[in-house]
This record gives structure tokens, C-alpha cells and sequence, in this order.
């Protein structure tokens, strides 16, 4: 299973995290960086000219809390207290949270974190199977500052802690 | 949070000993109308279940024509969480001079008890749009178009038109009652034994007026009063906590009720120091779930 971007360390052993309602075509899965649509949904980013207007990270896939994808899902006429929402790492409350993520190429391909990556900030890049990972290629569209690596034995089990540019993150959000 | 300001009257000698912050609340009134358990599960899934109504003519020979059972849809009810917490400094509490500023689980188990409440009305007050809460026909808990599983006939629990409560309403309300049917469209029987009314005179003395009169009340004629016959003694559950400007009333058989009120967890109080500035907090939460499957068993009208 390939590493999301999830919260690491930071001053706070729980990050800060709120319960937002997603745009109804949304499809993201955990890990994805998000921003708002006009009325107030998150929605995910894209990567074409860089993220902008990051209000955070999801915690968990869209429609993955209790009460979706039920046992024969087909068959619900009605959903009492379900909601269409996820918990996101909320970075305009907490813009210095951490996270960990995979460092790789402009084509999705693993690179094995140096020590040299510390401090120097990346793109962020957006996988066709729904992964986000810190692009090394990309130094045009800096969107994550790399704070720290982690390196293992294999360089796909390799991975960098970052944190989002103050430039990207949403100034403030109305977030549903 | 609570700074010494903000209770600043609490830290000066002279003050009255009687805060006002202590009252006599109703009994829980939503058990009266919610079936109320316990569930462990993170989500409820419910489906109903029916199958043939009548046996075939049989000619001399012939086989046995066989049927299926037939399983309706399905609903799935998810639980909601609910927290509040309370947070005073330390110097706050040691000024107070009347032990009132640390009263946070007083505070907090009567904001428990009303969220219970006003969250168990709110299916009353819904159970005519269904914004929230619909049932195993995708219909909310009082209309005029419910449907039966095996059986093409509507099987309303709303009159076509609502009528104020009255002899009136509640005869249209019973009538409706004695023509409830399974999920085959046969009948069944129902007996209505309890009257939900909003907290509003008017409502709440018709309702009196209607089951203490042995004569029909409100007209000059010595008629028999024909709702006593009908329904003689039925429990009178007046609601404080659904929309005091509704007009809109039930009437329920609690045997066939099929809404109810699990709790995931019961209200739970905790409190603790903060370690860094030493401010007393005290948080409570609970996590319940309110629902309904099968309208059977209830019957309404909203005149509003």
C-alpha cells in the first residue's frame, strides 16, 4: 500500500482537525490536499499550475464513514445521520502541521531522499491512482517546504516530512 | 474560557445565596414517544420482510403454486456525536466566594439532557417534510402517500386535509387507524394509546376537554362522546421541546411504534487540570442515534 500524506510530528500529538462537507462529485481518497469550492465545500486540488488556496489534508476517502458503502449499498432507500463530510488536517488553524509523504519524480517514480532535500521546497504532484506525493522535479511551483527525510532500506519505503508553504495555505476558508 | 472578569461578582462578599441556576426540569419526555435502547454497532441497518397473503384456488391435480418471501429496502441510520466542555481559571475558582463558578458538571448534564430532548423533537418536528428523518418507503414519518411493500394501495397516516386538534382530527386521525394494513395491504390491527401535542394551551385543554367529557364536547347536544369509545384512556404527551409554534399532532401506537432513540454512549462527564496554565476543564459527550423504519404505528396531522 503506497504512503499518503498523513500528519506526522509536530507540537501537538493530535493535529488539528475538522469535520468538512466534500462537493458531491468529489472522488478524493486520504491523503488528498484540499481547497474550497463556492459554497464552502472542500474539494481537491490539482496540480497543473500548482496548488493554491490549501485549506488541508483529508484524513480518510471520500464516503468511507460509517453508514457509506454499507453491505449491499444498492439497496438504501434513506440514510438517517449520515453525512457528507470528512475530517481534514486543518491548515489554516494549524499551518505548521507536519506531514509525511513519498518524494518522487514528475513521473510517479520513487526518489531516495538525501539529506540534501532538508529545507528546499518541491511541488506537489497528483497520481492518476488518486496518491499525492512531493514532486522533486517540480521546483517551479513550490508548494511544501521538506523538513526532514526518513530513510530505509528500500527507496519506495523511503519518505520526506514536510510542511505546507505559508503562500499556498488559504488565507481563511468558509468551509461548510 | 472563563477569566476572573467574567465572574468577577462571584469574588465579593454580600451577594444573595440564591443564583437561579438550579430548576425543576420535566421528567426525560422523549421515552414517552421513542423507544430508547443501547447499541454497540457504528451504524444501524434495517429492512422489512413480507410474503404471500392468500393461498391459490386449487383445482382437483393441480400443483401448489409457489411463492417468494419478499424483502423490502434498506435504511441505515449512523449515530451523532455531541460534546460540550467548560473551561475556568484556576484563580477564578480559587476567588469565587460562593462555589458557584465550579459547577461545570451541573452545567454540562443539563446541556446532556437537553440536547437528548430537543434532538428527540426534532423527529416530530420533521415528521412531515422528512429533511432528516424518512423511513422504509423514502417517506417521511407522517404522510399521506406511504406505500406497502406487496401491495400497490397507499396506506396514508395523514389525513388529506390536516384539521387543528379537535373531535374532528382525532376522528380522522382513528379512522386512519382502523384502516392500517400490512406490507400485503391486509389489515391489521392498531390501537392508538398515546397523544403527542406541542406545549401550547389551546392543544393541550382541547385534548383534556376531549377525554374528560363523557359527552361530546364542544356543542350543545347530549351526543355520546364517540372518541372515548374508541380510544378510552390514552396517555397525553405534551411536548416542551418541539416547535412551540406547530400545531401538529400524533397519535401513536406504542406497541407498533417503530422510532427510537439508541445511545452509543451515555452521557459522559469528564474533567481534568490543565497542565500548562492550571485552568479546571470539564467536557461532556455522548453519542446517540434517533431513527424510524415502519411508519405503522403512528399517525398525525400538522394544520400549520
Amino acid at each position: 500500500m503506497p504512503r499518503v500524506f498523513i500528519p506526522a510530528t509536530g507540537a501537538k500529538t493530535v493535529p488539528t482537525v475538522r469535520s468538512a462537507v466534500y462537493d458531491v462529485a468529489e472522488t478524493f481518497l486520504k491523503g488528498a490536499v484540499l481547497g474550497t469550492n463556492a459554497d464552502g465545500e472542500v474539494i481537491e486540488l490539482t496540480t497543473g499550475a500548482g496548488v493554491v488556496d490549501v485549506v488541508g489534508v483529508a484524513l480518510e476517502d471520500v464516503a468511507s464513514k460509517p453508514g457509506w458503502n454499507a453491505a449491499n449499498d444498492d439497496k438504501i432507500v434513506w440514510r438517517t445521520g449520515v453525512v457528507r463530510e470528512v475530517s481534514i488536517v486543518d491548515l489554516i488553524e494549524d499551518p505548521n502541521q507536519i506531514f509525511s509523504g513519498r518524494l518522487t519524480t514528475a513521473a510517479g517514480v520513487d526518489v531516495a531522499p538525501t539529506q540534501s532535500h532538508i529545507l528546499e521546497s518541491r511541488g506537489l504532484l497528483l497520481l492518476a491512482s488518486g496518491e499525492w506525493t512531493v514532486n522533486d522535479d517540480n521546483v517551479t511551483n513550490d508548494a511544501v517546504q521538506i523538513v526532514d527525510i526518513v530513510v530505509r532500506d528500500s527507496v519506495a519505503g523511503s519518505y520526506v516530512l514536510f510542511k505546507f508553504l505559508a503562500s499556498v495555505i488559504a488565507a481563511s476558508a468558509n468551509i461548510s | 474560557m472563563n477569566t476572573q472578569a467574567s465572574l468577577n461578582l462571584l469574588f465579593r462578599a454580600g451577594l444573595r445565596k440564591n443564583f437561579r441556576d438550579t430548576w425543576n426540569e420535566y421528567d426525560p419526555e422523549y421515552p414517552e414517544y421513542l423507544k430508547v435502547d443501547n447499541t454497540d454497532e457504528p451504524e444501524i441497518r434495517a429492512t422489512i420482510i413480507t410474503s404471500i397473503s392468500r393461498l391459490m384456488e386449487r383445482g382437483d391435480g393441480e400443483p401448489v403454486i409457489y411463492d417468494d418471501i419478499i424483502q423490502g429496502p434498506q435504511v441505515i441510520g449512523v449515530d451523532k456525536e455531541f460534546a460540550g466542555g467548560i473551561i475556568i481559571t484556576r484563580r477564578t475558582l480559587e476567588d469565587d466566594k460562593y462555589g458557584k463558578a465550579n459547577q461545570s458538571a451541573k452545567h454540562l448534564a443539563h446541556a446532556g439532557r437537553m440536547t437528548y430532548e430537543y434532538r428527540a423533537a426534532s423527529i416530530l418536528d420533521d415528521a412531515f417534510t422528512g429533511a432528516f428523518f424518512r423511513g422504509i418507503d423514502n417517506l417521511p414519518l407522517i404522510s399521506v402517500l406511504h406505500t406497502n411493500l406487496n401491495s400497490p394501495a397507499l396506506n396514508p397516516n395523514r389525513p388529506a386535509a390536516d384539521v387543528s386538534l379537535s373531535v374532528t382530527g382525532i376522528t380522522a386521525l382513528l379512522d386512519l387507524a382502523q384502516r392500517v394494513t400490512d406490507h400485503n395491504g391486509d389489515p391489521i390491527r392498531m390501537s392508538p394509546d398515546k397523544l403527542i401535542v406541542s406545549n401550547n394551551a389551546a392543544d393541550v385543554n382541547t385534548a383534556l376537554a376531549i377525554w374528560n367529557s363523557a359527552l361530546e364536547p364542544f356543542t350543545p347536544n347530549n351526543t355520546d362522546n364517540v372518541i372515548r369509545r374508541r380510544i378510552p384512556n390514552p396517555t397525553i404527551v405534551i411536548s416542551h421541546y418541539k416547535d412551540l409554534t406547530s400545531r401538529s399532532y400524533f397519535l401513536q401506537d406504542s406497541r407498533y411504534n417503530d422510532a427510537f432513540l439508541s445511545v452509543k454512549r451515555a452521557l459522559e462527564f469528564d474533567d481534568t487540570f490543565d497542565f500548562d496554565t492550571q485552568a479546571a476543564k470539564a467536557q461532556s459527550t455522548t453519542r446517540f442515534l434517533i431513527m424510524f423504519v415502519d411508519y405503522r404505528g403512528w399517525w398525525g396531522a400538522d394544520p400549520t
